[in-house]
């Protein structure tokens, strides 16, 4: 079977392959991506799954990391591609039983002002947290993305040096409950900020990785959707890909990692084809396949294979209903606000704090209770491209458990069982909206834990941050204390998918990290500048 | 605040065509920018997953383009272009052991049948002339409406004529497929396998005329590539025609769809784009020419207007007939790999057996009447199920490395073709029918049928497979509506376009007026394979037929590695596009 030479071969065209491809094509490097679908973006995926002319997001739709990930100016992705993103003033909306509706806002004093018509208090408490939260983004939360991280001990040394530091010390040992608690007392707005909080996937009684809540209590209004889809991310990094001579390979079943003397070669297909890396093989895809199925045991140490053992995925992923609809929803909280019809994402289903905590721990145990709440979103409302006019695109996105305890996560294939889950969601939107009659809903199109795992193998029982966001899988546990600076025990093999700190969810972390990673580890010279922020916060002394 | 820009084409349409001729352009350095509707450029060489985990090919799905000069011009190979060589790639004369599937089992092909195929093929002489007969039938440019056509200049007369003298007789230009078979070929089942595929392929066997360009559709698959697919799928070749138009400096913008083709005094000066396009410009000019690649009733009609064309000329565009074949393309996901049945395995497979087709290829008759029900008819197909011909390629044709199916326990057998007359929708003709009234709509009937019909197919595909209603898990269908609407020039589901018939062929397609890729507006051009010869089947030869002209008109000057084809005319008063006649 033929071989093929590269400097740089890469496992996975999601955000994170592509942006370490992209990084090191324009380095001057000889790239070549290997992807197992049809198609390059990972979840950066926009498909017309329902009806023609209807283009839907089909994984990531709210990007959150857009105004801090070096990639866009580095690429100058939206002068060169334009690729322009929407920042939907309005972000959440929660309408409550009362008829009135919880909004927050992208400015965060009209946020303010909506909480207090539940609590005065809570919406002081709003503006207090607000600009803390903002402060520790700006100064240390952000500018860390791209970086890596420290041990736990040196960072919290670290930490313990400065009061923005000690701060969010004191947010770390809490638990995302404890903290929503303690600052609201309003039983709608704790909802509202419970689910904002841990939306990603963030156990609500998970103390030890707190750090998390101020950046997404931050993001909670810095949502963005992408104009003509979010595939037009990836459609650019890749053609920038090109533009530097990479390559991609699609449809590709790996078979191996060639491993020789302790360093990665080169990788190898089912079929034989073999692509050698003369600099470096990277992984983006998850833990168990890069080192347990492609690297081999026998290339591993006994702790090492251990580590990858105990990886644990996640708790819960999504339930994800595509629908095309006849027109827009017209919400009857509205009524008192005409704004609420343009709020980016829609909390619907949850009238109390209760209920969507039982809700949660119904589901660690494999149950999907059948009044289940869901965030909703309508992207042609802010895109009119991504619907025919008149008409609107939607998504019903519920957290969902992979294994049912009643069926396994075989149910999820069962197409009377996702009819029905699709006909009770979107009776649920119809209360709220009540012109979305069943007629409206032209199709539908749903896909299930079971179906994400399918469809990305590396989202391993529909994990889609490639593994849980626990304190022993995070900063630099994130994948194991040998991985996280995006080095492996394999000379020449380097890790940088959402399995690698920082994490998942399109937030560009992984891959810049680990193209920086292999541009120092194989002398090759780096074109790019760290960001601002993130030389700013080496000068406070918040990061290393 | 709308903006403008400028660039030296502007080519609307992001399929094949459009994008392998940007290319071609941005190699000649120009400036270049390609406007697409959808999200992701391929026109009909696209890839879908349905179902999460399957992962299809819905439409353009066999390599019918192995000559095209594209492959060595625009350097495919560099941009990642592989083939998976079938085993039949490596030996045609194999094709003889599989025999042909007929009703009742396998019959088999005559040392005649080959050695006749193979002498017209042009394959049986020394040196064999395929890829030059096959060139000289889609990859060169009609000849100016000033040079009359005679046996001695039509392209493949020259070729064979040169290489083969025995074959050349006047006859040849009257001839149907059927003709010509019946003259050098002798089993009736091997004959209707080839007419078949032929037909599949946009040109029938039935056609007075077009004998040898219908051959040509048939065996630039069957023979040429041998049934082979790029590696990774059609969508894979796409891929590396659109890398290297990256490469060449092409600037391709999606999600742009195009309202208007701005004619400004007789003479095309950019375009409208649409306001829910995803860019901040709303008006892009064009120095040099406006391309459209979409097909050549969105073009006159829609996108220019009316006022700018002559009234005859948008009577004839509006009479083009679009209907050359919509195909229900099956995808069928079974618990266990598909068997045929035991009649229908020989000695030679390998286990489970050959599940593909044609079949049921007893007679001619079978093929007329399936002829009859396409041409003849809309709505629902009306032959019964053991006389539908279909037409079927393995998923097993991929190699190990491809992963079209990652669901756990599914197999997955695709595609199964089917011709069907086109759909049928409760409002009016669809071919006068704008797109729009659909747009965002799925027709009732379209979902009232589609059960019914797949649960037909089913009948037809189980008389070979075994066990398929056993083993059935999902049976994914890709309608003429789906082709259509997605792709919004496959006007009734038509899947190449205008047929490459005697009257749409060549010189006269789709009309005369406009077989030289030129239009009555001045920078104006086409390049979609319902306005150019050759037509369909992603062969990139439309692009490199184009490129005469525009070479013709001055607007390019193309370096060394361009070579126009040697049986081009120029047309006088024009800059030659071959060297030698500069």
């Amino acid at each position: 079977m033929a071989t093929y030479e590269y400097d740089i071969v890469i496992i996975g065209s999601g955000p994170n392959g592509l942006e370490i491809a992209a990084y090191l094509a324009k380095a001057g490097q000889k790239v070549l991506l290997l992807e197992k679908r049809y198609e390059a973006g990972g979840g950066l995926a926009t498909e017309q799954i329902t009806l023609p002319d209807y283009f839907h997001n089909t994984h990531a739709v709210f990007h959150m990391m857009v105004d801090y990930a070096p990639i866009y100016q580095d690429f100058d992705l939206e002068a060169t591609y334009g690729l322009t993103h929407i920042l939907p003033e309005l972000q959440w909306a929660m309408p409550t039983p009362d008829g009135r509706c919880l909004c927050v806002y992208n400015d965060p004093e009209k946020t303010a002002q909506s909480i207090a018509q539940y609590s005065q208090k809570d919406a002081d408490s709003f503006r207090d947290l607000y600009a803390e939260c903002d402060e520790m983004m700006r100064e240390m939360l952000g500018p860390q993305t791209f970086v890596k991280p420290e041990p736990a001990p040196l960072m919290a040394a670290r930490a313990e040096m400065s009061e923005l530091g000690r701060k969010l010390t004191d947010y770390s040992e809490k638990t995302p409950e404890d903290v929503i608690k303690e600052r609201f007392e309003n039983d709608h707005v704790r909802t509202l900020m419970m689910y904002t909080v841990c939306h990603w996937g963030l156990d609500y009684s998970q103390s030890g990785v707190g750090y998390l809540i101020p950046l997404y209590f931050n993001r909670m209004s810095n949502y963005r959707l992408t104009k003509g889809g979010s595939h037009r991310v990836s459609n650019a990094i890749l053609k920038n890909v090109f533009e530097n001579q990479g390559q991609i390979r699609t449809s590709a079943q790996i078979k191996r990692i060639i491993v020789e003397n302790g360093a990665a070669k080169g990788v190898e297909l089912e079929d034989g084809t073999r692509y050698m890396a003369s600099k470096a093989v990277v992984s983006t895809i998850d833990l168990h396949q890069t080192f347990l199925k492609y690297v081999g045991v026998e290339n591993l140490e006994e702790d090492f294979i251990a580590m990858c053992n105990s990886w644990q995925w996640e708790k819960w992923s999504l339930l994800d209903l595509h629908l095309a609809l006849a027109e827009p929803p017209r919400f009857k909280a509205a009524e008192s606000n005409p704004d609420i019809n343009k709020a980016f994402m829609y909390v619907l289903g949850y009238d109390s704090c209760d209920e969507l905590l039982k809700e949660w721990d119904m589901m660690a145990t494999g149950e999907l209770p059948e009044t289940a709440g869901y965030i909703a979103t309508f992207p042609s409302v802010h895109d009119p491209y991504q619907a025919p006019e008149g008409r609107s695109s939607g998504l019903l996105s519920q957290m969902a458990p992979y294994e049912l305890k009643d069926g396994g996560h075989e149910k999820w294939l069962k197409y009377n069982y996702r009819k029905e889950l699709a006909e009770y969601q979107l009776r649920t939107l119809e209360k709220y909206a009540p012109n979305i009659t069943p007629d409206k809903a032209l199709w539908w199109n749903i896909t299930t834990p079971a179906d994400i795992q399918n469809k990305f193998a590396n989202m391993v029982r529909g994990s889609y941050k490639q593994g849980q966001y626990h304190p022993l899988q995070m900063g630099f546990l994130r994948p194991n204390q040998e991985c996280s600076h995006n080095v492996t025990p394999i000379k020449n093999l380097f890790v940088g998918g959402a399995g690698v700190w920082p994490g998942g969810c399109v937030i560009w972390g992984p891959g810049y990290n680990c193209a920086t990673t292999i541009a120092e580890e194989c002398g090759i010279e780096k074109w790019w500048q760290e960001p601002e922020s993130v030389i700013k916060a080496r000068e406070n002394g918040y990061i290393l | 605040m709308a903006k403008e820009e400028q660039f030296d084409f502007v080519i609307v349409g992001g399929g094949p065509n459009g994008v392998a001729l940007a290319s071609y352009l941005g190699k000649c350095g120009a400036s270049v920018c390609v406007l697409e509707e959808r999200t992701e450029a391929g026109g009909s060489v696209d890839n879908v997953e349905p179902f999460p985990g399957v992962r299809l090919t819905p439409h353009a799905m066999y390599m019918y383009s192995g000559p095209a000069p594209g492959f060595e011009q625009l350097e495919l190979w560099k941009y990642g272009f592989r083939m998976d060589w079938s085993p039949m790639s490596e030996n045609i004369m194999s094709q003889k052991d599989a025999g042909v599937k007929v009703s009742d089992g396998i019959a088999s092909i005559s040392e005649k049948d080959m050695m006749g195929w193979a002498k017209i093929s042009g394959v049986s002489t020394e040196k064999p002339y395929i890829k030059e007969l096959l060139r000289s039938i889609f990859w060169t440019p009609p000849h100016p409406a000033e040079v009359e056509i005679t046996p001695d200049n039509i392209p493949y007369m020259q070729v064979y004529k040169q290489h083969d003298p025995s074959i050349w007789t006047e006859e040849l230009l009257d001839m149907t497929m059927f003709d010509l078979m019946d003259e050098y070929l002798e089993t009736e089942p091997f004959k209707v396998m080839q007419a078949a595929v032929a037909w599949y392929s946009g040109a029938a066997g039935h056609w007075e005329g077009v004998a040898i360009p219908a051959l040509g559709c048939d065996i630039t698959l069957t023979l040429y590539s041998g049934l082979s697919v790029p590696r990774g799928g059609m969508h894979d070749y796409f891929h590396a025609i659109i890398r290297s138009a990256i490469a060449n400096g092409v600037i391709i913008r999606t999600c742009c769809p195009v309202d208007e083709i701005i004619v400004e005094n007789g003479v095309a000066k950019g375009v409208r784009l649409r306001d829910t396009a995803t860019t901040d410009e709303n008006t892009i000019w064009a120095k040099k020419a406006v391309i459209s690649a979409v097909d050549v009733r969105q073009t006159f009609v829609d996108l220019i207007g009316p006022s700018h064309v002559g009234a005859s000329l948008l009577r004839k565009v509006k009479d083009i007939s679009l209907k050359g074949g919509s195909i229900w393309v099956s995808h069928l996901i079974t618990k266990e790999p598909l068997r045929p049945r035991e009649k229908f395995k020989t000695a030679s497979m390998s286990e489970p057996g050959e599940v593909g087709g044609p079949f049921p290829c007893d007679h001619r008759d079978i093929y007329y009447e399936h002829v009859a029900d396409v041409d003849g008819r809309k709505g629902i197909p009306s032959v019964p199920p053991e006389r539908l011909m279909w037409l079927a390629t393995q998923s097993k044709r991929f190699s190990d490395a491809e992963s079209q199916c990652t669901v756990p326990g599914w197999y997955l057998e695709s595609p199964y073709y089917v011709l069907v007359p086109p759909p049928e929708y409760e409002q009016d003709d669809p071919i006068t029918l704008k797109n729009e009234d659909f747009r965002g709509v799925r027709p009732n009937t379209v979902d009232a049928q589609k059960e019914e019909i797949n649960a037909y197919m089913r009948k037809a595909f189980s008389l070979v497979l075994e066990n398929l209603d056993d083993d059935l898990i999902m049976h994914l269908a890709n309608t003429p509506y789906e082709s259509e609407f997605r792709n919004t020039g496959l006007i009734g589901g038509t899947w190449c376009g205008t047929r490459h018939c005697d009257d749409q062929w060549g010189e006269n397609r789709p009309v005369p007026e406009l077989a030289r890729y030129r239009t009555p507006i001045d920078g104006l051009y086409l390049c979609n394979q319902t306005s150019c010869h050759p037509g369909g089947l992603a062969l990139m030869a439309v692009p490199y037929n184009l490129m005469h002209i525009l070479i013709e008109d001055g607007l390019v000057e193309p370096g060394d590695w361009w070579y126009a084809s040697p049986w081009y005319i120029p047309e006088s008063g024009k800059i030659p596009a071959n060297k030698n006649g500069r």
